[in-house]
């Protein structure tokens, strides 16, 4: 039987085989040390701008004060323990969160709302339905019996 | 809450689980002795793991209502058993082995680096609110649930129709967001829970550290470290990073710490704590059961394989650990019990429904490429993996270590069961990879870690002087060292190199991050990009017609019509192979321009000085003196590193004439040649000169077996180079391409230029001539200029004798002929500089004439240079010496001081250029001088120069505190002053702009297009483009371009340029393009000014007309790339779409041509001529004859575009303004169009009125401005 064949390097080789492996580690960190530091230099120079921020300017420095100013109106409307009937949309996760620790239903699509928001079904779902929206029209508040009898956004 | 109450209860979280976690550790022996960083990082991860857990726990299983004093207890009862525990066995010493000096180093440089990216981290997380999307949708959304009904099954959680995401996912995480916000009674302001994320960032690192540095060694774990702190993802990124409020840092620390842990050799104290800590992981994500459950089974395997002596040890440990997991995983199992499953994948019910083999036959294989793209992508991990990768393939020796196989284990494990979720996810294909991918490479941040430190710790045991350099190790590599010491040596260089490189990253911020497509603009970059290609391109395809570009087609030898750039060219060829972008390869080439240029002055500062101190700051000084931020667009001018290498051979040489650095020499001088011919030739005289002096202060000069060697070294590489240099002289001769003395003038610095500053510097950029002077910004800096002075005053000057003449006294009349000549040729040279110069005539015939002093300045200066070689005439006052050599020789000051004045002196004197004698007289005797269009790129021989001079100052300044304060270190002078030079050089953050770096449309297109003649794109020579668009496309496409931009025009260039600002463009341009030959003519509309696009319009229209044009295409959209074939040079183009405009000639429905008629009437009324429109654009206006309203087309820049709405409208007004008119009840037109992007800005609209019978008439243009 023929043995295994085996690849044997010369010594040299061997010492210098890791050493390149080094040699990629500190060009990685050639490259990559300056950038962390200059990330940390970044927000140090953010530093004085955004201290001064309350936890509602933050909100607004974030998601714009658009978007902000429709959320304090929401959360003003809707008591912490109430629920609220959200639609479906690709910010309704940011704005359920926004508005946490009030409760969310999931109300579906606005095209489907001739199906799931209904008169009959008005006893059962929450008195308010909240649009999503982290753009201009920006979230706002629709009483869900408003929906049913509609059968569209308004 | 205002801006600061966050920042302190966030604060106060950090603290209050540190002092519970600290309380714990002290009740652990293992623990409590190690360092103290190392304790910090333990006492915060147990106490994240064990006061939310304990909350977690108590909330489980007796429905415990979450409040303050809940939260407090387990805290204050793990300070207090802490202290208790302290005070019963009083403080004993902690006594920790040192490890060696490079092991220190290292792991100082990584705790200040990670130490200052947490800085960021925290002041990141105290004031910015971003949490991340899965954070806002999980984590902290259930933590708002939880605090707000003050129970871990929260009525959110319990109730089946509340729409919540991930609801049976594990709440420890939450459970810590509401124990800091309890504790504080802060608000829900995000900011007060991201920094209890961000510090799980250091306390990783520092557990990684401490435990790795066992298996590893202090080094190699410190490197690691360092390599993860510094990653972008783990440290900055808010969608999984410790930026953000994700659970995998958490999870990947409690997971790493607590495998890490079993894998020592643990004690029991160290087995509570991995049973804690895994406990945890089990608690913070659903992927943490299985993962912890496969770091048991690593600690089980580490256990067989382990001594049979210490088995029992670590089988209990593991024991203890199985038993918390176990615990975890009830506990766990009971609250999920509760929650109604929704809104997630469930992957029991999945593992029912899903057939796993065909899910993966269908899967696998998409997923290898979909994680290598995550793994290597380099904005989230600026390539660790990559280095890591090699690293581990490098270093693979390091895993025979007992600890590899668990490590592997756990490492593969978790990913079997990565992969098997994939595969059960609902997610099409590898979909998921995109956001999970990274997430899992963090959670196994402590495993893969430890496995690239094993593998590193091989290169450091291979190469144990890596690191010397790092302390200061002076040792100049000899030739004849050992082939290990030379490798050792290597490796050292690569560092010195590598450390350059991280100066320029920092110094070109942020080119870095944008290296794949920014440029510092979208000129020269341009040419440069395609030049970089073409050499790659051509050794390929026709190696002997390098030369033959395909741009400025139809002339041949174009690539001489600027540098090569071959030799810079050359180690791209591995990127281009790769397939990276030209414009790519320019970028990261101009950033080893920085480093290599830097690296390069620093080995001749070292072989100058003997001190590595002196050559850090002269390398420095020569990488980033302002100057060369002044020559980012030419990368060429930029790389100059081999100019100091090439001098650091000449000294090395004069040292040893030995036949080995002879060829060293050849070959420096070949590369410098081979990478920038401007080099090659400006340092011919500074080579020469240096090497006279240097020679004739050692006495070497008569070495003639040595200059021999040299001769013929040097002669094999001018006889190397031939190939690249003579093409330059057959274009010289082919195209009679020579620079004008006027145009040397105009890029010859006056000596004030010396003070300009380039704009780009952040600290001088005030001292510059407005507008700048370009390449004529010459100011090195103050520190360069004071530095040079301090080394000529400060550097010691003992007095010697000079020797005695070695040779006989040269002939007495030898010396009487070069006075004559020297004076003739004197009086010649000032006669000759008169404003009529010397006219003799002879019998009214002119005989000879000079005008010009330069020839004769070249013989007097010869003349007199020989003559003083020879001896000093006995008038000249003030000489010691009898003749230059023996000067020379008189002179004792180190040779660093006399290269360093001599190369800043000629630098100096030739960026004066054609305004002072020294380059005048070259450029009018030597050819090669001829083609230096800026001589005062001279200034780089100069900046090396002052280089080398502060880098002697330096050196001498420290010598002198050294023996002022004998414990002195001084290093820190060295350190200091490079910290002033990079300080004083800052340019960053530089103003960069995006490039063309991918191909068009259009370009794709062209490509694929055979072509017999050439391209002509258009607008050619466009005041703000230029054609260097053209010819970086010309790389994407490789067809023959005619339209192109380098070095020098081309008069076909100047034609097709000037014809085509011509109102009417002639039809002779279009017998130019068909003559050149051209097969296809491109036109850019988007970059035609309403006029200038009237004109082309009209000339292709009549192109087009005639047949002589064929409209091919249009591409890009907006930016309208109407490609056309030039009929005669492509009879088999077709056109592939309709012309997107309307010609204004065409036919009538009677089938005739239109006739132009301006008897036709009407208006254009809105846009008024010159007005401003907003938003959607309407055009208004009448259009009628007597008894017709006529039929009218809008054209909006030339094209018919659709309207979003039209309509005809009543005019009364207009019947009563023009009699005969009839009934103008639709006499009106009205028409409105949306603005589209790319509409901004000036536009013009033509209103083409058509009567029935088959005359129209074109109205306007009336030009107006659009805005959104």
């Amino acid at each position: 039987m023929r043995p295994p064949l085996r690849i044997r390097l010369s010594t040299g080789w061997r010492r210098a085989l890791p050493a390149a492996g080094l040699l990629a580690l500190f060009a990685y960190l050639a490259v990559a040390v300056p950038s962390a530091l200059f990330a940390t230099w970044a927000r140090v120079r953010d530093l004085p701008e955004a201290s001064r921020d309350d936890a509602r300017a933050a909100l607004a420095r974030f998601r714009g004060p658009e978007y902000a100013a429709a959320i304090d109106r929401i959360r003003a409307a809707l008591p912490e323990d109430a629920e609220y009937l959200i639609l479906e949309g690709d910010a309704n996760k940011i704005v359920r969160f926004d508005l946490a620790p009030r409760r969310a239903v999931f109300g579906g699509n606005a095209k489907d709302l001739r199906t799931n928001v209904t008169r009959e079904k008005l006893a059962s779902l929450p008195r308010w339905t909240v649009v999503p929206s982290v753009v201009a029209p920006w979230p706002y508040l629709v009483e869900t019996r408003v929906l049913a009898e509609r059968g569209a956004l308004p | 809450m205002s801006g600061g109450a966050p920042v302190a209860a966030a604060l106060g979280g950090v603290v209050l689980f540190l002092a519970a976690g600290r309380g714990l550790v002290e009740l652990l022996p293992a623990l409590r002795q190690r360092p103290l960083a190392a304790r910090l990082g333990w006492a915060y991860l147990l106490g994240v793991a064990a006061v939310p857990g304990m909350v977690y726990l108590l909330g489980i299983v007796f429905d415990v209502r979450i409040r303050r004093g809940v939260v407090l207890a387990p805290a204050i009862l793990l300070v207090l058993a802490g202290l208790f525990s302290r005070v019963l066995r009083g403080k004993a010493a902690v006594e920790t082995p040192r490890p060696p000096r490079a092991g220190r180093l290292a792991a100082r440089a990584a705790f200040a680096v990670a130490a200052a990216a947490f800085i960021g981290l925290i002041l990141d997380a105290a004031t910015h609110r971003e949490l991340g999307w899965d954070a806002e949708m999980t984590w902290s959304a259930a933590a708002r649930w939880v605090r707000a009904d003050r129970s871990v099954t929260p009525r959110a959680i319990l109730d089946a129709d509340a729409f919540v995401d991930h609801p049976q996912y594990p709440l420890l995480l939450p459970l810590a967001q509401v124990a800091v916000q309890e504790t504080f009674d802060s608000s829900d302001d995000p900011r007060v829970i991201k920094p209890l994320y961000a510090a799980f960032f250091p306390a990783l690192l520092l557990v990684f550290f401490d435990l790795a540095r066992r298996h590893a060694g202090t080094a190699a774990a410190a490197l690691t470290a360092l390599a993860l702190a510094v990653t972008p993802y783990l440290a900055f990124e808010h969608s999984g990073g410790a930026a953000g409020a994700y659970s995998d840092v958490p999870l990947g620390a409690f997971l790493g710490a607590g495998l890490l842990l079993l894998l020592g050799r643990p004690r029991a104290s160290e087995g509570a704590a991995a049973a804690v800590l895994l406990a945890a992981a089990v608690l913070t994500k659903n992927e943490g059961l299985p993962f912890a459950a496969v770091a048991l089974v690593a600690g089980g395997l580490a256990a067989a394989l382990d001594r049979p002596a210490d088995r029992t040890r670590r089988l209990r440990a593991l024991a203890l650990a199985a038993g918390a997991v176990l615990a975890a995983a009830l506990a766990l199992h009971a609250w999920k019990a509760k929650v109604p499953q929704r809104w997630d994948e469930d992957y029991t019910v999945q593992l029912r429904t899903v057939s796993l083999a065909h899910e993966a036959a269908a899967r696998l294989p998409l997923l290898p490429r979909a994680a290598a793209i995550e793994t290597v992508s380099w904005d989230d991990w600026s390539g660790l993996w990559v280095a890591a990768g090699v690293t581990l393939l490098a270093g693979a020796s390091g895993l025979r270590r007992r600890v590899a196989p668990p490590l592997l284990v756990a490492a593969g494990g978790c990913l079997a069961f990565y992969v098997g979720a994939l595969l059960l996810t609902p997610w099409r294909g590898a979909e998921q990879v995109h956001p999970t991918w990274n997430r899992l490479l963090l959670q196994l941040a402590c495993p893969l870690g430890l496995l690239v430190a094993l593998a590193l710790r091989a290169g450091l045991r291979a190469r144990p002087a890596a690191l010397a350099f790092l302390s200061g190790a002076d040792r100049i590599p000899a030739m004849s060292e050992q082939p290990s010491a030379r490798a050792r040596a290597f490796l050292r260089e690569a560092l010195v190199f590598l450390a350059f490189l991280a100066l320029t990253v920092a110094m070109t911020w942020p080119w870095a991050r944008h290296l794949r497509d920014y440029c510092s603009d979208t000129g020269d970059p341009y040419l440069n990009s395609w030049i970089l290609w073409w050499d790659w391109h051509q050794t390929f395809h026709a190696p002997l017609h390098l030369f033959d570009g395909n741009i400025y087609f139809p002339y041949k030898l174009s690539l001489a019509f600027s540098e090569h750039n071959y030799g810079l060219a050359l180690p791209l060829f591995p990127l281009f192979a790769l397939g990276l972008r030209p414009l790519t390869a320019q970028g990261i080439l101009t950033l080893l321009g920085f480093a290599f240029s830097g690296y390069g002055a620093f080995r001749l500062g070292r072989t100058l000085t003997g001190s590595t101190g002196a050559a850090w700051v002269t390398g420095i000084a020569f990488a980033f003196v302002p100057y060369r931020f002044g020559q980012l667009p030419h990368v060429n001018y930029l790389f100059a590193g081999w100019i100091p290498i090439l001098f650091e051979a000449l000294v090395l040489f004069l040292r040893e004439r030995s036949a080995r650095r002879a060829k060293w020499l050849g070959a420096a001088f070949f590369l410098n040649g081979l990478a920038v011919v401007h080099w090659l030739v400006l340092t011919l005289v500074p080579l020469a000169a240096v090497a006279l002096v240097l020679a004739f202060r050692t006495g070497v000069e008569r070495d003639r077996t040595g200059w021999k060697r040299a001769a013929l070294a040097l002669g094999v590489a001018t006889l190397a180079l031939l190939p690249f240099l003579l093409p330059y002289q057959r274009a010289a001769k082919l195209y009679g391409f020579t620079r004008s003395l006027d145009e040397a003038r105009d890029f010859s610095a006056e000596p004030h230029d010396w003070m300009n500053a380039d704009p780009r510097n952040q600290l001088w950029r005030g001292f510059s001539q407005f507008p700048s002077p370009g390449e004529r910004s010459l100011f090195p800096g103050l520190l360069l200029l004071a530095l040079p002075l301090a080394a000529l005053l400060l550097s010691p000057s003992p007095r010697g004798n000079a020797p005695a003449p070695a040779g006989s006294p040269p002939s007495p009349r030898l010396l009487r002929w070069l006075d004559g000549i020297a004076i003739a040729a004197g009086f010649l040279a000032i006669f000759a500089a008169s404003p009529t110069g010397i006219h003799l005539r002879y019998h009214g015939r002119e005989i000879f004439r000079a005008t010009d002093p330069a020839r004769a300045l070249v013989v007097f200066t010869a003349a007199l240079a020989l003559r003083w070689w020879l001896a000093y005439p006995a008038a000249l006052p003030l000489v010691r010496a009898r003749n230059i050599p023996e000067s020379l020789r008189l002179v004792r000051r180190p040779d660093a001081i006399v290269v360093g004045f001599l190369l800043a002196l000629l630098g100096f004197f030739g960026s004066l250029g054609v305004r002072f004698p020294f380059h005048r007289i070259l450029f009018e005797a030597v050819f090669l001088f001829r083609s230096i269009r800026v001589p005062a790129r001279w200034a780089t021989i100069a900046y090396l120069g002052l280089a080398i001079l502060a880098g002697v100052a330096v050196q001498e300044l420290a010598a002198r505190w050294k023996r002022r304060r004998p414990g002195a270190r001084t290093g820190a002078a060295f350190a200091a002053v490079c910290v002033a030079l990079l300080l004083e050089d800052r340019a960053a953050p530089l103003d960069l702009v995006r490039g063309e770096a991918d191909p068009d449309e259009a370009t794709r297109f062209l490509a694929k297009t055979p072509m017999a003649g050439g391209l002509v794109e258009l607008p050619s020579g466009d005041d703000e483009h230029g054609n260097y668009r053209a010819v970086l496309r010309a790389a994407d496409h490789g067809k023959p371009l005619v339209t192109a931009v380098s070095g020098f025009s081309s008069p076909l260039i100047s034609r097709i340029e000037e014809d085509e600002r011509k109102a009417p463009i002639p039809d002779d341009l279009l017998d130019l393009l068909e003559k050149i030959p051209t097969s296809y003519v491109l036109v850019r509309g988007s970059w035609l000014s309403p006029a200038m696009r009237t004109t082309h319009r009209e000339w292709i229209d009549r192109a087009l007309a005639s047949g002589r044009l064929v409209f091919v295409k249009r591409f890009d959209g907006d930016v309208q790339n109407d490609l056309f074939a030039v009929a005669k040079n492509e009879p088999s183009a077709r056109a592939l779409e309709p012309l997107p405009w309307t010609p204004p000639a065409g036919l009538s429905p009677s089938g005739a041509p239109w006739r132009e008629d301006g008897s036709l009437t009407g208006a254009v009324d809105v846009p008024a001529e010159g007005a401003t429109g907003h938003g959607s654009l309407r055009v208004e206006g009448w259009a009628r004859i007597p008894g017709e309203d006529l039929d009218v087309t809008i054209l909006v820049d030339g094209e018919a575009r659709t309207p979003a709405a039209a309509r005809r409208i009543p005019r009364p007004d207009v019947c009563t303004a023009v009699a005969g008119l009839g009934d103008c009840a639709r006499a009106g037109y009205e028409a409105t169009y949306a603005f589209r992007p790319g509409d901004a800005g000036p536009h013009e609209v033509v209103a083409i009125f058509r009567s029935k019978d088959g005359r129209q008439r074109h109205y306007g243009p009336q030009k107006f401005v659009w805005k959104p």
